[in-house]
């Protein structure tokens, strides 16, 4: 025990922080909009989530400071760059503008169609910014999105990011962030398809309305929630649900959801002509309505399983035309290509051949469930 | 030499795995995708492997060499196969190549950890912090800094985890066609990939220091650096398979980028804690060498132990590192060490077994 002394000197360098960030300190910004204005410049705008300062009545007790729902500050500026802007509003607001937070960023529809990627440099640059961050493309403008009224809703980025969520989850659109986006976005064998959002006026409520498709760095078309449904059919990117509502025969409807599939690109690269590919999906499914009922009966399962696939044959095959009119290769069959010959790649001219090129779908849905009732 | 000296403590089989693992897995693991990818675009972790193959035959020559001495370091066999002034200047040599690896490890360490995690802290502090940790430790003898590499050796398994949250993630078609890049570009792919595999020299001093039989530390070696390889080439798999190629220019620390996107509800930033696993790894390769370093130096002036020099080199290598933590300098020091540890693993030892061979030297008979 001589020699406890040295506990004070070793102490002392435990005190050392340079790089501490306190939370107290700082504007934890929670949404980022971005929008490309004239000669180069930008607007951005953050949505930064307010302390309630001086609302709670002091005899309330805690219960009435934690109840009261969050405000949000969102502010918008013009500049050259992003974080020439960010300095900016910087200057405008107490505490330290800080990104690691961040759970969306949405970019402007317009903004998206001129190299998408060229917006995201200073994200993917600094590294406390957090890659996981959803990205979506806004029908609109970003600035004016947030300046929407969203009925019931003080938090727009957390109300924003829970709707992408659930849209995941039902696959209605991708399962992308920021990072995953960038991968596809640089990609020269296969493209990037990001989910779209936009204001319900009527509802005063934010959309999930299908998703951006991509040829390079720009958005250039867009799929709706069912054609973003099959794409991540055809791709085997879906969550743990899909539901599909088809009218068959007889003005009946039927809505089924997705048990289980499989699907799989074929692509031949003859040496001389061009390249083709062919999609075979097998889908099961189960029905979860069905009015008419009867489903016990293989007469009533046998036709429904033959309309069911001719539905979604249609549904696919619309699809990967609107993949093909966008000139986005998001389910990848270049990459395919370069994997099999990237010779004959490089010889390609992608751009052209992708949209003439020849794409098989092979559509196959059984129902295997009824639920509780046949 | 009969009047040998007093034998210091030993090591076992088990230990010398872990030592030479550890010394291996080091500040390489983040960024060697990115370098061998610079070489070799998507087949790179074939230069990996490759260059695992060239290190397995630079520790069986090793191997065969201390075999002909199995109770002596290289410091103390070199006498007698070279003379007494040659084997002086091989082992300066050896002792500035140690010293040298070691302050670039640092130097590397801290660029990394500015660039990550610590922008505002001065790189001076973390260079302190750590050679005064790894004085501490190093100034012990082989078996106190075997067990705690030992110890540290169970982190491995969070580089394992990484594999396991990417699976989702991972595009097997960014790597196919496999070997279109050319076996040019794969070999030359390789010598970027010897520095990460680096630091199996040290088998030269710890051989001795291995109670087993000399089967037994050829396995221990050898299998320490397949591990290693095979990690290697895992990690590189799989950030090639995660990036898509024109990514992988851009990013100069893959590993790290890769990890930053994975989400896992209440964690965060799970790079910064990969990052943390990455400084054990960091601090424990310089250890080895800065040991290796220092017995070399106590050897040169005669020392009875290198505690001595262990303080002296500790001293000297905090602003070496830090002047030359910079992307320009560490480059450019990495070729160099990169092609020195081809000689130091390689050639020398090559050199002195057939002089061995040819002088009929082994132990006793000198």
């Amino acid at each position: 025990m001589k020699k406890w002394w040295t506990i004070i000197p070793l102490s002392l360098l435990l005190a050392g922080c340079w790089d501490q960030r306190s939370v107290k300190d700082l504007n934890l910004i929670f949404g980022v909009g971005i929008d490309r204005e004239e000669e180069n410049n930008l607007t951005l705008t953050v949505e930064i989530p307010q302390e309630n300062q001086g609302t709670t009545s002091g005899g309330g007790g805690t219960e009435g400071a934690t109840q009261q729902a969050a405000q949000s500050l969102v502010m918008s500026e013009k500049g050259q760059t992003i974080r020439d802007v960010a300095f900016q509003l910087d200057r405008r607001i107490d505490g330290a503008l800080d990104i690691s937070k961040l759970s969306v960023l949405m970019v402007g529809k317009e903004s998206a169609q001129h190299d998408l990627y060229a917006l995201l440099d200073a994200y993917f640059r600094n590294p406390i910014s957090p890659l996981n961050a959803k990205l979506v493309v806004v029908d609109g403008r970003a600035d004016e999105f947030f300046q929407k009224d969203f009925k019931g809703q003080t938090l727009y980025s957390d109300y924003f990011f829970k709707l992408i969520e659930t849209a995941e989850q039902e696959s209605a659109i991708p399962v992308t962030n920021m990072q995953l986006a960038c991968n596809l976005l640089l990609d020269e064998g296969s493209d990037a398809v990001i989910p779209l959002i936009s204001y319900n006026e009527e509802q005063r409520a934010a959309e999930i309305n299908g998703s951006a498709l991509f040829n390079g760095r720009s958005m250039s078309g867009e799929l709706t929630t069912e054609e973003a449904s099959a794409f991540l059919i055809m791709d085997n990117q879906t969550q743990q649900e899909l539901p599909l509502t088809f009218r068959v025969k007889g003005e009946e409807d039927i809505s089924v959801t997705l048990i289980d599939s499989k699907a799989k690109l074929k692509v031949s690269v003859p040496k001389n002509g061009s390249p083709a590919a062919t999609v075979s999906v097998d889908m099961k499914v189960q029905a979860i309505e069905y009015p008419p009922q009867g489903l016990n009966k293989k007469k009533v399962t046998k036709t429904l399983d033959q309309q069911l696939t001719e539905e979604a044959q249609k549904l696919l095959q619309q699809t990967v035309q609107k993949m093909q009119e966008a000139n986005s290769d998001a389910l990848g069959i270049g990459r395919r290509i370069i994997a099999k010959d990237p010779d004959t790649f490089k010889k390609l001219d992608w751009g052209e051949v992708y949209p003439d090129m020849d794409i098989k779908v092979e559509t196959k849905v059984k129902i295997e469930r009824t639920g509780a009732i046949f | 030499m009969g009047g040998k000296m007093k034998r210091e403590a030993s090591i076992s089989t088990w230990q010398l795995f872990f030592f030479l693992l550890q010394t291996q897995v080091g500040v390489g693991i983040l960024t060697l995708p990115y370098e061998v990818h610079q070489a070799a675009g998507k087949d790179g972790w074939l230069s990996i492997l490759l260059a695992g193959f060239f290190i397995q035959t630079g520790i069986f020559i090793i191997w065969i060499l201390a075999c002909r001495f199995p109770e002596k370091t290289l410091a103390d066999f070199l006498p007698l196969l070279v003379g007494r002034v040659l084997s002086i200047i091989i082992i300066a040599f050896y002792t500035l190549f140690f010293f040298v690896v070691a302050s670039q490890v640092l130097a590397i360490f801290l660029s990394i950890t500015v660039k990550w995690a610590f922008p505002r802290t001065p790189s001076i502090v973390f260079a302190v912090i750590i050679t005064a940790l790894t004085i501490y430790l190093i100034q012990e003898d082989v078996r106190v800094i075997a067990r705690f590499h030992v110890l540290m050796s169970f982190l491995l398994l969070g580089v394992l985890l990484v594999f396991l949250l990417m699976w989702n993630h991972l595009n097997v078609y960014y790597l196919l066609p496999v070997g279109s890049s050319g076996f040019k570009d794969i070999l030359s792919g390789s010598p970027k990939a010897l520095f990460a595999l680096n630091g199996i020299e040290i088998l030269l001093w710890l051989f001795p220091f291995t109670q087993a039989e000399n089967k037994k530390k050829w396995i221990a070696a050898a299998g320490a650096s397949l591990v290693v390889t095979v990690i290697y080439t895992l990690l590189a798999l799989c950030a090639f398979a995660y990036f898509s190629a024109v990514k992988l220019t851009h990013v100069p620390e893959p590993v790290l980028y890769m990890i930053k996107s994975i989400e896992l509800g209440i964690v965060e930033r799970l790079d910064l804690i990969f990052l943390s696993i990455w400084a054990v790894f960091s601090i424990t390769s310089f250890m080895s060498y800065l040991y290796i370093a220092a017995m070399g130096a106590a050897k040169m002036v005669n020392a009875k132990h290198h505690k001595k020099s262990v303080y002296v080199l500790g001293v000297l290598i905090v602003p070496l590192a830090v002047y030359t933590s910079n992307a320009e300098t560490i480059k450019i020091l990495g070729s160099i060490t990169g092609k020195a540890a081809i000689a130091f693993l390689f050639a020398i030892p090559l050199f002195l077994l057939l002089v061995a061979i040819i002088r009929r030297k082994r132990e006793g008979t000198g």
